[in-house]
């Protein structure tokens, strides 16, 4: 399990929803959250500020969260950063363009805090074997 | 964690009833537009994010209606079906139910409303939609940008509501902190600072004038000239925290404007005119308050504007005008006040009828209607009672509206004037103090201290003398041009002393909605905007107070309710 101290970037347009992802963070210790509004807000903050995981809703306005995905995997020094995606189900055939752009994982809307942790887990013991 | 939720579901609410009031605007920007692929997206999203929340939150029928919605919302974006009236109109009943399920929420009634008509409407709205379009759109405006590449959905560019996010394409986005650096604060934790800030500004006078005085007697010593300075400093910070918190209580008139294209589409389409609506100046900022009392009289004089100032649209073309009406409303700050401005090009108002109307219902004699300035007659449409519509309709005419308009806006200490050309259209202007914590009044003298009326409700004020007094049923009545209004001495009315009857020197004349009455005052001292204080202690209600202010030379003046004076005076004067 990764650090409990791990900087995490939580991206929703909508406030409600980043609470609620951060809620659930906190439910499995993790403290160090940030947010943003956007893709756009996101990719600014992700330069130089050491994230070691990000969470993403896709659908947002300015920069959506396919575009941030491709543009952090584009990115040299943000290339490596674990990203998990939030969707809902009318997006669930669009995943396999998330996966191919080079999403960790993803999550369907609504969920609970043990999938999340599920997910999560998933994603950095994969890292870990590479 | 209880209370963790307690504050997301709460913030829920909120955030999809903004998210919601956005979408009534951007379907009438739909309608003008035709399948704009930025607008259909933004409306998907709205819908979306709603259902996504309500999902984890556990709001079924929320998830129902929005999921709906938010199908057809994709379908069109994506171009599989072309947007039609049905289609809009399934979209908008769902929004409306939203918002009606997320105020179930909000007030935790645990009413269930059937959701099932709404959810029925979206699937035959779709059905026939589907059953359409296969080959080419149905809709003139469709197919705009149907060749756009359709997965990923396209972006945005730029959204002109985007807020205070950056401007898309720009690699490195500048101001990416702005727009995370808003709090929501419950009103009420801004209205104790506002109190304290009142609290304090009192301290400061009292510290003032005890400056001022010590620096009159010790000016040379060294510390008293210190304390001077310091108290002064003080001064100009307590002003600015005072001013800082008032406008923490502002909000721009687009939650109330946002409302109105919505409307005026609903509304234009039942009486069968063409209406084009245009609004401007809906980022000016005014309080809270105003906010939620604004709403009622800009709707009841834009329904009126549709309703009896525009006219159908034959009669239009006949009088050669453009057969698509106009109405447009401004809004704008000047000086300390906000003025909202609402015109239509329609057939302006019949001055000679309205001078016959009020003759008929006994408001006015024929002997003053004849007399009375063009002004005054056009004032006499916010009478109660007044009506010029011969015939209720469903929306307008039932003589109950311009004096509520009236009654609102001077709740607010605002008023509100006509101005209109026969053929050519009218104008109505509002005018509103920029706060409500600062109102005009008119400092008086009874019973020999000083009292501030607010001056929004104050008509005129008039010198009398024992003879212009009668009585009529062992009440004291001032007859004013040939009308007669109740008439209190002010030191009597609040109880405060009882010095001999009828030697007030001055009438002042009050009108609240229907209420007119007239107060005898001994002194008119002179106009003075005065910030309110409450008053702890004192039930006001009872004491005929709104608060109390500090007048410039340092006295403590009531200010006096004349909603509540007007009230008991009425009340005593049908015993």
């Amino acid at each position: 399990m990764p650090d409990p101290k791990m900087k995490i970037l939580v991206v929703d347009d909508f406030s409600t929803m980043r609470r609620i992802v951060k809620t659930v963070l906190k439910q499995l210790g993790f403290e160090n959250i940030e947010e943003a509004e956007d893709g756009a807000q996101a990719f600014a903050k992700l330069q130089n500020n050491g994230f070691g995981f990000m969470v993403s809703d896709w659908n947002m306005p300015n920069m959506d969260g396919l575009d941030l995905l491709k543009k952090v995997r584009a990115d040299a020094a943000l290339k490596d950063l674990p990203i998990l995606m939030v969707t809902a189900e009318a997006e669930k055939d669009k995943v396999i363009t998330a996966i191919q752009a080079g999403v960790n994982n993803y999550i369907v809307k609504p969920f609970t805090a043990e999938v999340f942790k599920e997910k999560m887990d998933a994603i950095f013991e994969k890292l870990a074997k590479k | 964690m209880a209370d963790e939720m307690e504050e997301i579901i709460a913030d829920f609410v909120a955030e999809s009833e903004e998210t919601l009031d956005r979408v009534d605007p951007l379907f009438v920007e739909l309608e003008a537009k035709g399948e704009d692929q930025e607008i259909l997206n933004k409306l998907f999203r709205s819908v979306h994010t709603v259902k996504g929340a309500a999902g984890f939150l556990g709001f079924q029928p929320i998830v129902q209606v929005a999921h709906g919605a938010e199908t057809i919302m994709k379908k069109v974006r994506d171009g599989e079906i072309a947007l039609s009236r049905p289609l809009i109109d399934a979209v908008l009943k769902s929004v409306d139910m939203l918002r009606l399920l997320l105020r179930h929420v909000r007030d935790k009634d645990r009413i269930e409303e059937n959701t099932a008509p709404v959810l029925e409407q979206q699937q035959q709205a779709l059905a026939a939609a589907t059953a359409r379009t296969p080959e080419a759109p149905s809709e003139p405006a469709s197919g705009k940008r149907r060749d756009e590449p359709r997965e990923p959905p396209p972006a945005p560019a730029a959204a002109k509501d985007a807020g205070p996010a950056e401007q898309r394409g720009g690699e490195q986005p500048t101001d990416k902190q702005e727009a995370l650096q808003t709090l929501r604060v419950p009103v009420a934790k801004i209205d104790r600072v506002m109190d304290q800030a009142g609290e304090m500004v009192l301290v400061r006078n009292r510290l003032l004038s005890l400056a001022d005085r010590l620096g009159k007697r010790y000016g040379n010593d060294h510390d008293v000239q210190g304390l001077v300075e310091a108290v002064s400093f003080l001064d100009l910070v307590a002003t600015d925290i005072q001013f800082s918190v008032m406008t923490m209580r502002m909000q721009p008139l687009e939650k109330v404007f946002n409302k109105f294209p919505r409307q005026v589409r609903d509304l234009s389409a039942q009486l069968g005119k063409n209406v084009l609506l245009r609004i401007s100046g809906e980022d000016t900022e005014v309080d809270k308050a105003v906010i939620e009392l604004i709403g009622d009289p800009l709707v009841h004089l834009i329904r009126n504007s549709i309703d009896h100032g525009l006219e159908p649209p034959a009669e239009r073309t006949a009088r050669g005008k453009p057969e698509q009406g106009r109405i447009s409303i401004h809004a704008e700050q000047r000086g300390n006040n906000i003025i909202i401005e609402l015109s239509d090009d329609g057939r302006g108002i019949d001055l000679e009828r309205v001078r016959r109307k009020a003759v008929e219902k006994g408001l006015v004699s024929a002997e003053e209607a004849g007399r009375m300035s063009d002004e005054n007659v056009m004032g006499l449409i916010f009478l109660p009672g007044f009506s010029t519509a011969e015939i209720a309709t469903d929306l307008s005419g039932r003589g109950v509206g311009m004096d509520v308009v009236k009654t609102n806006i001077t709740k607010l200490n605002g008023s509100v004037d006509v101005s209109s050309r026969p053929g050519v259209g009218t104008t109505f202007s509002i005018r509103i103090p920029l706060t409500l914590a600062v109102i005009p009044t008119l400092m008086v003298r009874s019973g020999g201290s000083q009292f501030a009326l607010p001056l929004a409700p104050v008509e005129e004020t008039q010198m009398i003398t024992r003879k212009d007094l009668s009585d009529i049923a062992g009440m004291e009545a001032l007859l004013v041009r040939g009308r007669v209004y109740p008439y209190f001495r002010l030191s009597d009315a609040i109880a405060l002393s009882r010095t001999g009857a009828g030697d007030s020197r001055y009438a002042v004349i009050v009108t609240l909605g229907d209420k007119r009455f007239c107060l005898g005052v001994d002194e008119l001292l002179g106009q003075e905007e005065v910030v309110i204080k409450t008053v702890s202690g004192v039930n006001g209600t009872a004491a005929h107070v709104l608060g109390a202010t500090i007048t410039g030379d340092g006295r403590v003046v009531f200010i006096i309710d004349l909603a509540s004076l007007a009230k008991m005076v009425m009340g005593m004067a049908v015993r």
